[in-house]
């Protein structure tokens, strides 16, 4: 943001420090660095690839977050912050013919007046919504960084849902995704069809079995 | 840019909610650079003047784009 220059080069933060890299931008990634990756470890491959490493600054990452989340809250009567860099927003009352229009007013805003990406999930849950974010931050499914599950018809969902991994449900982590493997659920899809009766984690870990109002999610994502 | 009365080490304060206009003091990306110019619109040109002397304008032609960071709204000098 302050560095233009820095725009589509190997950048990685480091941990407090400088012990391990806690942020990468999408070019590192790419070249299969890990988050968390000790900066030992790393140090020969950065330097062959030329990575630029900085020192992390957590009060600034602090107040340009208060920043987002300020603008955010313009958008919504409701804002839950879930974390320095996610938060939902209440959409219940709104037009849902254009919430993928709102999501984009929403996206350029934060881009104009803090400089920062972000992308838009819009679903009928908070964990579909953390999906619908997902799809749009990896390009999986919406359209310029601005996905709306509830705009996508049952056939698209469900191919999009058969190829996305269950671990990437919110709650799902690598022990619920061990034992779904063992029930031979693998996608999100197969958790969404899992039989209930058979399988007592899609009750209680299944998106569509939870029923809040419509939810819209935001994280950052360069 | 002196001749704007911004000196060197002269705190600016900017406001990346606005959209620049003519006349305006803004930072502007210049070759992966942030730079603070005068935008200036010219007929079908723009231009970022240095309102100093010793430097030259930058001129945009069609196809040239020109990213403006934000707009500079005051500026803060320090004594000490």
């Amino acid at each position: 943001m302050f560095t233009p220059r820095l725009e589509g080069k190997r950048v990685v933060v480091l941990s407090n420090n400088d012990g391990c890299a806690v942020a990468r931008s999408n070019e590192v990634k790419l070249l299969g660095i890990k988050m968390g990756e000790p900066w030992f470890k790393m140090e020969k491959i950065a330097n062959q690839h030329g990575i630029i490493a900085f020192s992390s600054n957590y009060t600034l990452y602090g107040d340009l977050s208060a920043r987002v989340m300020s603008i955010l809250s313009t958008f919504s009567p409701k804002q839950e912050i879930y974390s320095i860099d996610e938060c939902f927003l209440d959409l219940d009352g709104f037009d849902p013919q254009s919430l993928i229009t709102y999501g984009q007013t929403i996206r350029q805003a934060v881009k104009h007046n803090v400089g920062i990406p972000v992308c838009v999930g819009i679903s009928d849950t908070k964990t579909l919504a953390k999906l619908a974010n997902h799809c749009a931050k990896k390009g999986l499914a919406g359209e310029n960084g601005v996905c709306d599950f509830g705009r996508m018809d049952e056939q698209e969902r469900s191919a999009l849902f058969a190829s996305i991994p269950v671990r990437e449900v919110w709650g799902v982590g690598s022990r619920i995704t061990e034992k779904l493997l063992t029930m031979n659920i693998e996608t999100v899809e197969g958790l969404r069809t899992a039989s209930q009766k058979t399988n007592h984690i899609s009750q209680t870990r299944s998106p569509s079995t939870h029923p809040p109002p419509p939810k819209e999610k935001f994280n950052s994502g360069h | 840019m002196v001749g704007a009365g911004i000196f060197d080490g002269d705190l600016l304060v900017v406001d990346k909610s606005l959209n620049p206009s003519s006349g305006d003091i803004v930072i502007a990306i210049v070759d992966g650079d942030l730079t603070v110019k005068r935008l200036i619109k010219r007929g079908s040109k723009i231009v970022l003047k240095p309102e100093n002397p010793r430097y030259k304008e930058i001129e945009f032609k069609d196809g040239q784009e020109l990213q403006v960071w934000g707009v500079v709204t005051s500026t803060v000098k320090k004594f000490i």
